[in-house]
């Protein structure tokens, strides 16, 4: 099986794990094997190891230890975060984003839709 | 953690000599109380001042300017083996010093089965990317290094959601 997502700089990834869970960032230089320093819009700068992120299959141009304000523009004119939401896993985190901020009826709502989808239907 | 520590301290003025030379050493140590210690211990090899007689007269933490720029430290050790003592050179690359010391100790551990208490740290510097020996380091230092992740365990998103056992066997694929 070929590979076609690779550790490099520019490269786009999740953070898989922690409070930042599921935001986008980019690979902005490569300080060993297993660590990276990445950057996002929602991401401050760190270095994290490379078991912490998810590679996208998104690069975007940017040069090693590019500042903030690079990489953020660079993000942003790839539209990198539209085209994330509309992958299978992208959506996956919308609607898991957006299942969190429900109100209380909100969820009401869905439980009695989900309720009413299960019924067995009367003849 | 290791922590970077700068530690000033004298011998105590006595009638014959009222004032003294002042010594000043940096030292990586977990807190500033390891710190003074092993300042204490390395003086005592190098100078004929004992902890009775010496006197700290600061004790200096020294943080990182760039705390997100990778660098690549050279460290020159010593340590103590079980059969003699042996000088040695390392790199590694880190955004602090502090880290790469952690990553040096840990690797003397590993490799050397070398304790903290058995290194000695001789110096440190920040090498120019075109000073870097070890070819374990070189190959990092690449403005288009490109390789991919091949094999994994995914982890929970949260420490709350680990359990000992799952239903369902792991994917491992990146």
């Amino acid at each position: 099986m070929p590979f076609n997502r690779f550790v490099e700089i520019g490269r786009v990834c999740t953070l898989n794990y922690g409070q930042e869970f599921g935001n986008l960032c980019t690979i902005v230089e490569v300080a060993d094997q297993n660590r990276v320093v990445v950057e996002g819009p929602k991401v401050p700068r760190q270095m994290i190891p490379v078991k912490r992120i998810n590679l996208t299959q998104f690069t975007v141009k940017i040069g090693r230890n590019a500042r903030a304000k690079f990489v953020l523009k660079a993000m942003q004119e790839a539209k990198v975060q539209e085209k994330f939401d509309a992958t299978v896993y992208g959506k996956s985190l919308v609607a898991r984003r957006a299942k969190l901020q429900e109100s209380d009826f909100e969820r009401f709502q869905r439980r009695m839709a989900a309720k009413k989808a299960h019924l067995p239907k009367k003849h | 953690m290791v922590r970077q520590f700068e530690i000033t301290g004298r011998k105590l003025p006595t009638k014959d000599q009222p004032v003294g030379p002042i010594y000043r050493m940096n030292i990586f140590a977990p807190n500033s109380v390891v710190a003074k210690s092993r300042f204490n211990y390395f003086l005592s090899h190098l100078k004929k001042v004992k902890r009775s007689h010496c006197e700290i007269l600061e004790v200096k933490e020294y943080f990182e300017r760039k705390p997100t720029l990778v660098k690549n430290f050279g460290i020159n050790l010593r340590y103590d083996s079980r059969t003699g003592t042996h000088n040695m050179y390392k790199e590694y690359r880190d955004t602090s010093l502090c880290g790469a010391v952690e990553q040096m100790y840990c690797d003397m551990a590993a490799r050397h089965r070398a304790q903290r208490q058995s290194i000695q740290i001789l110096s440190t510097q920040v090498l120019k990317s075109s000073d870097v020996v070890r070819a374990s380091m070189k190959q990092f230092i690449d403005s288009k290094i490109k390789f991919p992740l091949i094999h994994r365990q995914i982890r929970c998103p949260t420490k709350q959601y680990r359990s000992p056992f799952k239903a369902n066997r792991p994917s491992t694929l990146f």
